[in-house]
């Protein structure tokens, strides 16, 4: 069971946008599975059952404690970049996190869960309900967009850099 | 660029590679020696997807804690159950074994007051009769 806790905390931390409501909700969601550990052993898709019950059980939570809703590309980010001391490194990893705020909703969602949350084709299927050819279509067009932008601010830049 | 590496790239870019490969790829990338675009856009993600440290036992603690709280309360809502279960059958037979007193002590006095009554005011003895014969139809008694 606890290694569900490792792979659902990057999903559950974008949501809740805080490490202490993260932990409690991680715990809470270990003893529920636990219960349901006989029902969820006939389950085709478990990990992508689990993610999907993680994911609602947070949104409920949410609701029910009234949190904070934030932008969605801004769910989670309350350390990552800005913690960084060098500030060349912090930059050119706010640049990222600037692109892909900018990307269409459905396109930062499936980008979002597969490199940061590190969920299967088939996780990201159940819980967002596209079809995996679909999903890697959404992947490989926000994966070059995201390349495509940074190579822009790169190029600018250098342009902005040059002598004159 | 190893040509190796530019293949998983391109897989990477068609949305075609697979957990481990992407995983490969992250470690290629952050090995490379040229200035990738991607260098910094896998630093993001991993930066990102970190993890803080005893993340696991924390929570293997707190859930071990939550269960032991809760069976604690779970007993104590079984013990308190029991208790009131018990303390309702104390009542109800309390409650009978009064009834039950009161009816004979009201049967005493209905004894009692009946002597008294009839010591005070005998009833008129019953005429003596003697029945014959009984039927459906016919009754035959002498006086």
């Amino acid at each position: 069971m606890l290694p569900y806790a490792r792979r659902l905390y990057p999903l559950v931390k974008r949501i809740l946008c805080s490490e202490e409501e993260t932990r409690d909700a991680l715990q809470e969601l270990m003893i529920k599975l636990w219960n349901k550990r006989h029902d969820l052993q006939n389950c085709s898709n478990l990990d992508g059952f689990v993610a999907t019950v993680a994911r609602n059980f947070c949104f409920d939570l949410k609701k029910k404690r009234k949190l904070p809703l934030l932008d969605p590309a801004d769910e989670g980010r309350m350390v990552a970049p800005l913690a960084e001391n060098d500030l060349e490194i912090r930059e050119k990893l706010e640049h990222v996190h600037q692109i892909m705020k900018k990307l269409p909703d459905k396109y930062r969602e499936v980008l979002q869960l597969r490199e940061i949350e590190g969920f299967s084709f088939e996780e990201i299927r159940a819980l967002t309900g596209y079809e995996i050819p679909y999903i890697r279509v959404l992947l490989s067009r926000s994966r070059m967009k995201v390349r495509e932008e940074l190579i822009k601010i790169y190029d600018y830049e250098r342009g902005t850099c040059q002598p004159a | 660029m190893k040509e190796e590496l530019a293949n998983l790239l391109e897989k990477y870019y068609n949305g075609q590679t697979t957990p481990e490969e992407e995983k490969m790829l992250r470690e290629e990338i952050a090995a490379d020696r040229e200035n990738l675009p991607e260098k910094e856009i896998f630093g993001y993600y991993a930066r990102e997807s970190e993890l803080p440290d005893g993340l696991e036992e924390e929570i293997f603690r707190g859930v071990e804690e939550e269960v032991k709280k809760r069976s604690l309360r779970f007993r104590i809502y079984r013990l308190t159950s029991a208790a009131a279960v018990l303390a309702g059958l104390i009542t109800l037979l309390a409650g009978y074994q009064s009834h039950r007193k009161s009816e004979q002590q009201f049967l005493l006095m209905e004894q009692a007051l009946y002597q008294v009554s009839n010591s005070l005011q005998p009833g008129a003895e019953e005429p003596e009769m003697l029945v014959l014969w009984v039927d459906d139809n016919v009754e035959i008694i002498v006086n």
